[in-house]
């Protein structure tokens, strides 16, 4: 059902070139998304996992186009007709925006610390072309009652804010033009637990009554599956397994999808505990290695790992997975 | 008391700030006791204090601290049943006792392996150091030695060329393989961990954990480890203290606290918690509100502000803790009957 992706992603590359001399001779890429091919559904919440550096806030940022694909296509779907967003003109790019918005990491630094939060979040309904002030104030007013911040809270400087207002002022800001998407890179992970559960709370409550579709970015399993309906697991670059979040969890195929969930600490008393501890770390993304980007620190390496690359593939129940053991 | 071996026992720890004319408490009462050989766990969210009673512990403060005890005794236990006493609360805090104490007996390992390594100068020299600092009579060479020694044991592959890298040239995990080894050159009977992993990725932070793991059994180390991550405490603690606002709000075994936890804000952090494998749907629980600014607390309960479970007496005078269970201590009005140990 084509009709049913609000995004659809193909072959996605994303190459940042490795620079060296005086002629700025380029003499290798970054790989940081290499070939990802996912769909995004309507109203769902898509959660993206990883360790650092395994390319899925720049996969986030692919999708908003704050970063142009060096290869592949990224198909929006807003109302009912596909278009390819890194083919936009800069008009349409600009209408793009108003319905795909941001929250980041860390809401202290995503605030300016010069300005009222009116200042703050009145810049985007400016941009927008919102002429009439009134309007303006309404639109924003609406916004903070979403995210259950006084309204009076408009004439405050962020550092009067704790980091849970913060973070909802930035959510506020980013709801107020009424975006379709929200790419959530880290959103809660600068943030306390008792507090991270009131944002996440919030933000499921959002999701209901604006229905959103979230692109849930986050290093923190436990937190993306609370969140999400389904989850893409990257590694360094490349997409390794992805299917609904209930389903990665019960029946977890990738071998390194088994060992970062158990790598998670469980605040459970008398876990049966099966560890598997990672050796090594993360290859760099300029020198992959050949094959399976991830045989190096797999327990069930085979020769066939080592020189030919598994793809992504459907093995039932929605469930993709790109590893030569389920073929 | 017979057969512990306490290795640090603090009672009664208050620290201050001393900021624009006024004090303001930080640490209030703090009193706790660690065995040898066991792993202490002290949890709360940030600002409750955690951080501030180990350095008051190891009196690595700014100027403008006051700490105010009566008593933190130290002990050593090394080579001898008749344990070495030091009256940490009577040291000057860079005098030579103390000096003295950093590194041989009692060491830190920080947050931040990115920044408590000096980035212009080969992690070598950084591990040897503190090992140099305090034998005199060691060569540079045997100390260099007993540096790659260190890291063989904390599984780092090749450590006689890593010892002559410098930090930038190492990812995140072994950088703070190195800080471990820095703290641990010295071979002390205390390690204080301060969210030592909160800087990596998980399948790293499996690594790190499991190697400290191991160092206290193996060596019969004792680890105080301070982390905001509840999963982290239930594989690492021997016994947790939760604080709240400077308080410590409950205490106890770790069983005692994560299957019977007592006070109203233990369940809630509990609770509060996303576990993996909840139902879809379900939702998390939250604490109302947010932290209180430590400069204007009033008398009572620190909790109170938050607590479903307030009453008036619960906003006046000092609430004491009460023994719900041998060893098991809750702060809370709600346990009053049990007796008072606090």
């Amino acid at each position: 059902m084509a009709d049913n992706n609000i995004f659809r992603l193909e072959n996605v590359k994303v190459w940042f070139p490795v620079q060296k001399g005086f002629f700025k001779k380029t003499v290798g890429h970054v790989k940081a998304v290499d070939d990802v091919t996912i769909n995004v559904k309507r109203n769902e919440t898509l959660g993206i996992v990883g360790e650092s550096g395994c390319g899925k806030t720049t996969l986030g940022k692919a999708m908003m186009l704050l970063e142009n694909p060096t290869g592949g296509d990224v198909y929006f779907n807003e109302d009912g007709t596909e278009k390819d967003i890194t083919k936009f003109s800069k008009e349409e790019r600009f209408e793009f925006r108003k319905k795909v918005q941001m929250i980041f990491q860390d809401p202290y630094s995503a605030l300016n610390p010069m300005k009222k939060i009116y200042t703050e979040m009145e810049e985007p309904l400016l941009i927008h072309g919102y002429k009439d002030k009134a309007e303006r104030e309404y639109m924003m007013e609406q916004a903070l009652k979403l995210v259950n911040i006084p309204v009076d809270y408009l004439f405050k400087y962020p550092h009067e804010f704790s980091g849970g207002q913060r973070q909802r002022v930035c959510i506020a800001r980013a709801m107020e033009i009424n975006p379709k998407v929200l790419v959530c890179d880290e959103a809660v992970s600068a943030l306390d637990v008792s507090i991270q559960a009131q944002v996440l709370n919030l933000m499921k409550d959002i999701q209901q009554e604006r229905d959103l579709t979230y692109v849930f970015i986050a290093h923190d399993l436990s937190v993306v599956q609370y969140m999400s309906d389904r989850i893409l697991v990257m590694y360094l670059g490349k997409a390794v397994e992805m299917a609904d979040s209930i389903e990665l969890y019960a029946n977890t195929k990738h071998p390194y999808t088994v060992s970062l969930l158990s790598a998670i600490p469980v605040p459970v008393l008398d876990r049966d505990k099966k560890r598997i501890i990672l050796k090594g770390d993360v290859p760099s993304p300029i020198n992959k290695p050949a094959g399976c980007p991830f045989h190096e620190r797999c327990d069930r390496c085979m020769e066939r790992c080592k020189t030919e690359e598994p793809q992504l593939k459907d093995v039932g129940n929605g469930h993709f997975v790109a590893c030569h053991l389920y073929e | 008391m017979e057969d512990k071996k306490i290795i640090l026992d603090v009672k009664n720890l208050n620290t201050s700030f001393k900021s624009d004319g006024q004090v303001i408490k930080i640490i209030k009462d703090v009193s706790f006791q660690l065995e040898k050989g066991r792993s202490l766990a002290i949890v709360g969210e940030s600002g409750c204090g955690k951080s501030v009673t180990v350095h008051s512990v190891t009196r690595l403060m700014a100027k403008n601290a006051i700490i105010n005890s009566d008593h933190v005794i130290y002990r050593s236990y090394r080579n001898s049943e008749e344990p070495k006493e030091y009256r940490i609360d009577k040291m000057s805090n860079y005098g030579k006792e103390m000096r003295s104490l950093r590194g041989p007996e009692i060491s830190m390992v920080f947050q931040d392996p990115m920044a408590s390594l000096n980035p212009v100068y080969r992690v070598g020299d950084q591990i040897i150091e503190g090992l140099l600092e305090h034998n005199k009579s060691m060569s540079k060479k045997e100390a260099m030695e007993k540096a790659i020694d260190m890291l063989k044991k904390l599984g780092i592959p090749a450590p006689e060329q890593r010892v002559k890298d410098y930090p930038y040239q190492l990812s995140g995990g072994m950088k703070q393989r190195i800080v471990i080894a820095i703290a641990m050159i010295n071979d002390p009977e205390l390690i204080i961990a301060d969210e030592p992993t909160t800087a990596l990725d998980v399948t790293i932070q499996a690594q790190i954990m499991e190697l400290m793991k191991k160092l206290q059994t193996d060596y019969n180390k004792s680890i105080i480890l301070i982390t905001h991550n509840m999963g982290l405490v239930t594989e690492m603690a021997d016994d947790v203290i939760v604080m709240y606002m400077g308080r410590i709000v409950e205490k106890g075994s770790l069983r005692q606290i994560f299957s019977n936890p007592s006070h109203p804000y233990t369940k809630m952090l509990l609770s509060s918690v996303p576990v993996l494998g909840l139902e879809q749907g379900q939702k998390l629980t939250t604490i109302p509100g947010s932290t209180p600014n430590p400069a204007d607390l009033k008398e009572g309960c620190e909790f109170a502000g938050r607590c479903p479970f307030c009453t008036d007496a619960c906003l006046k005078g000092k609430i004491p803790g009460f023994e719900i269970e041998e060893g098991h201590m809750v702060r809370c009005l709600r346990c009053a009957g049990h007796k008072e140990v606090d």
